[in-house]
């Protein structure tokens, strides 16, 4: 028994080593580079694949690094697209069915590891690149998530295809497999035919998921090509910690900047991108990294809720003094997103009582909403089309997103008149059950008992909310959505008849044929004042109709030291990094002073 | 003793299938088709079809339970990373934390139990006793975010939250939580220390020895506290298990991405493949922890047999 005091104190010993070992950690601060712009990372990659990302941060990141045949010009509002990889916008056929589309030459695939090809320096990029990268997009085997929304029935021969991936498997693909819709002309010119003219087909060419990628370099890496990205963009990826860091560096051989070929003389003072390295550091809550920014650990950052107060005069909107004081600069701007809650059409009590919706929409106050659940970073809906579009009047009225109880309840009685009685118990279905949906559900029931309606939330994890959405079993869900391109298009295909089925995108299940008319005349078009006449009639009736009720339009709140400069928000577009610039001494000097 | 622990290796077996037959069922109920989460807002019928297939969710149930049970468990839907990579990526940055925190806190319960036990009813006792049970009442999600913010935050003392590569930058990160994962855990264990070995300093036995002239910082260590290891064993060899996993809460609030970290997210992002793998690790290692447990009896207190 005496040996168990020994044990006892020799324990007590190693606890004491264990807690000097932590002790004399602290003094192992990892070292920071001057030259390394230091930004936080709020998500959770999905995947650095171009053509299984389908997340804002994946697509993000993929910006930096690939490149797509097309991108939007950086600062320039409306959004305004040019030749990025492509040596000039597509050319029609006189149909509308073919596009066809030169590119650029001299620009190279670059590999920051030289695992792919030694020295780093890979092949030009050519149009098999480009074919090879759409094909993939549509492989059974890389079950890409935006295979519907982009080439799903608008490429001639793709259901080929597809069934031919599905049935061959992942390793013997044939990737130089015809495809009638995806023609290589020669090396530098591709042609994409189409079943039908779609002027929208442009802005996939535009986004990340259609960027090029290296077929060597998808071979080498095999399933892993989604940790490796190899692209041709401003930056390639010097480093990667799953969950906690990624490293980008300069590229080497990047032609300074988009609009030119390889090989173009760019003034040094021009080419881009200004910055040699920045740091991506992950984090799954929003407060530490605040912490941190305010530390001068962080260049950039967002504003946590939690810290909004601390951050933000309420009174005025505008930036705290005392981050003022530090040299923090409050960026505002417009997301190209509308948040509402969905009215199922197919529900017997609401679909067939257009007063019942009006009413709704009237009784609900948009402003404190936005000012008690987003800090007043928000702006109350109009149309179901955020600001950012051609189309969209900031000073446009419309009646059922004015709060009026009087017109509301006036609108209630016509509602119960229609329904031969009081309208029974309504449920809203929530996308989660913490406490900010619980919240949300709580003020919306609190909202519509003052016009007499009884509303019963039901918290959902996202995955049954999305399976009843999608199937149509809901009756109110709470919902948004985020423009993928600058057409209105892009919202109206949610109230498009054919889009109403199960699955479909008109998740409110909204049927209207004169709308559908409208929409399927305007699909063919491209951008004209015709076309943008007919959107507005469409929105119309949207808007008259209400199977949304509009919430708001968020806004985006970030702040940033004053040594950083040249940051604008874009909607869309990628490669925006290479755009900002840092000013190292003014850094070191304000870190000094603070 | 062979005989004995025979028996209760059979007997897991079917706690065992309870446990996955439970958890796999849940699954099925809360989160039927793991694709549409993961198809993201397009979808079409054979987009969710190639989802499925990538998921491994697109053959019978009863095929997906016996796969789980055969630790055939498919990737993981959010990683698209096989669940052993994932546990070996990230059980050691737990590890990082729970090994260290786990001996102090061990450590710091016994040596105060002791020490308060042995001036039973002076200042000292009362005094660890109340910061015991105030360590007990306050939650520890408000003692994470305080700390944070006040050595973190504001004193900065130690970084707010992160994680880097290398020894001592990972235990730069890690100090702070694994000194907020001793104070969050510190209070319990005194607070049932203390009471265990009051009861024995109060034992028939105890007073022998005193009245035979031993002294009694002798009776605490030789006699008081070999007793008092039968309890310190049930409570910590069956928690050996969970400090591979982690903490859920502790690790997300200061961003150490291991294995506690991982199960937070994969539930939230119902990632099946890599809940239902930590559910049934963690079972298995807890029901052979509780069978070491039972053999280790037997050497602290040679009264013990196991038949």
């Amino acid at each position: 028994m005496r040996k168990t005091k020994w044990i006892f104190f020799v324990y007590l010993a190693i606890v004491g080593l264990i807690v000097i070992g932590v002790g004399v950690s602290l003094s192992f601060t990892p070292p920071r580079d001057p030259h390394t712009l230091y930004v936080e990372e709020l998500a959770t990659l999905k995947s650095l694949d171009p053509a299984e990302a389908n997340d804002e941060p994946s697509d993000d990141m993929i910006g930096e690094i690939y490149e797509s045949l097309y991108n939007y010009k950086y600062g320039v509002q409306p959004y305004t697209m040019f030749p990025e990889l492509a040596a000039e916008m597509p050319r029609y056929s006189a149909d509308g069915m073919e596009m066809t589309i030169p590119l650029r030459r001299g620009i190279h695939f670059y590999d920051p590891g030289k695992k792919v090809w030694p020295g780093g320096i890979g092949p030009e990029i050519k149009a098999r690149d480009v074919i090879y990268s759409f094909k993939r997009v549509c492989d059974f085997n890389i079950a890409s998530p935006v295979y519907s929304a982009v080439f799903q029935d608008q490429i001639v021969g793709l259901d080929d295809w597809w069934n031919y991936t599905k049935s061959i498997g992942a390793a013997k693909v044939d990737w130089d497999r015809p495809v009638k819709g995806f023609q290589i002309l020669d090396d530098y010119t591709i042609r994409l035919v189409m079943p039908r003219p779609n002027p929208q087909m442009v802005y996939n060419l535009a986004a990340m998921w259609t960027a090029v990628v290296s077929r060597d370099a998808v071979n080498y890496w095999g399933r892993d090509f989604r940790l490796h990205p190899v692209g041709s963009g401003s930056y390639c990826m010097t480093e990667y910690l799953r969950d906690q860091r990624i490293i980008l560096e300069a590229n080497p051989i990047y032609r300074g900047r988009g609009d030119v070929d390889g090989g173009a003389i760019v003034a040094d003072a021009d080419r881009m991108p200004h910055i040699e390295r920045v740091e991506y550091d992950f984090f799954d809550e929003l407060v530490p990294p605040y912490l941190l920014f305010t530390q001068g650990l962080f260049d950039v950052a967002g504003i946590p809720k939690e810290s909004f107060n601390q951050a933000i005069r309420v009174d005025t909107g505008d930036l705290s003094p005392a981050l003022a004081k530090k040299g923090v600069i409050l960026r505002k701007s417009d997301e190209a997103v509308t948040d509402y809650v969905g009215f199922n059409m197919q529900d017997p009590i609401l679909g067939r009582n257009k007063p019942l919706r009006q009413a709704m929409s009237m009784a609900f106050d948009r402003n404190a909403y936005i000012t008690n659940f987003l800090n007043g970073r928000g702006m109350p809906a109009i149309g179901p089309i955020p600001p950012g579009f051609p189309t969209f009047d900031r000073n446009a009225v419309n009646p059922y997103t004015q709060l009026n109880l009087e017109a509301a309840r006036e609108k209630m009685r016509q509602a119960e008149a229609i329904n031969g009685g009081p309208i029974p118990t309504l449920r809203i279905l929530m996308q989660d059950s913490d406490t900010t949906s619980r919240q949300m559900a709580e003020d919306f029931v609190l909202r519509m008992k003052q016009i007499g309606l009884t509303i019963e939330p039901e918290y959902r994890d996202f995955a049954r909310y999305l399976e009843m959405v999608d199937n149509r079993q809901t009756q109110l869900f709470e919902a948004g959505w985020l423009a993928d391109y600058p057409d209105e298009q892009d919202f109206l295909q949610l109230f498009y008849g054919k889009n109403a089925p199960a699955m479909g995108l008109n998740s409110a299940a909204y049927m209207n044929p004169e709308f559908d008319a409208l929409y399927e005349k305007a699909a063919v078009m491209r951008d004209s004042p015709e076309r943008r006449g007919l959107y507005l009639r469409m929105e119309h009736f949207v808007m008259e109709d209400c199977p949304w009720l509009l919430v708001e339009y968020p806004k985006l709140f970030a702040l940033h030291y004053d040594w950083v400069s040249g940051g604008y928000h874009m909607a869309y577009g990628y490669g925006l990094l290479q755009h900002l610039k840092l000013d190292e001494q003014f850094r070191r000097k304000r870190l000094e002073e603070n | 003793m062979l005989a004995y622990i025979v028996r209760k290796l059979l007997l897991s077996i079917p706690i065992l299938l309870g446990i996955v037959t439970l958890t796999f069922v849940l699954f099925c109920v809360v989160a039927p088709d793991p694709a549409r989460v993961y198809a993201g807002k397009f979808k079409s019928e054979a987009q969710l079809q190639a989802l499925r297939h990538q998921l491994g969710t697109d053959v019978p149930k009863s095929r997906q339970f016996w796969n789980i049970l055969t630790f055939h468990f498919a990737n993981s839907s959010r990683y698209q990373e096989p669940v052993w990579h994932l546990f070996l990526r990230k059980a050691p940055i737990s590890l990082a934390i729970q090994i260290p925190a786990f001996f102090i806190e061990l450590g710091l319960q016994l040596a105060l139990a002791l020490l308060v036990a042995s001036r039973r009813g002076t200042i000292l006792d009362y005094g660890i006793t109340f910061l015991a049970v105030l360590g007990m009442s306050v939650p520890v999600i408000s003692l994470y975010l305080g700390t944070q913010w006040i050595f973190g935050g504001w004193l900065q003392w130690f970084p707010v939250a992160g994680w880097s590569p290398g020894f001592f930058y990972a235990l730069h990160f890690a100090a702070l939580p694994i000194i907020v994962s001793v104070i969050g855990g510190i209070g319990g264990g005194v607070r049932f220390y203390r009471t265990v070995t009051l009861e024995e300093i109060n034992s028939d036995y105890v007073r022998t020895a005193r009245a035979k002239g031993v002294s009694a910082r002798d009776t605490l260590f030789t006699h008081v506290f070999g007793n008092v290891l039968i309890p310190v064993l049930t409570n910590t060899v069956v928690v050996l298990p969970l400090l591979f996993t982690g903490s859920l809460i502790l690790e997300r609030l200061f961003q150490i991405p291991g294995f506690g970290a991982l199960l937070f997210d994969s539930i939230h992002a119902q990632d099946q493949p890599v809940v239902m793998f930590i559910v049934y690790v963690t079972s298995i290692l807890y029901l052979f922890m509780l069978i070491v447990t039972d053999v280790l009896y037997t050497l602290v207190d040679p009264r013990v047999t196991l038949k």
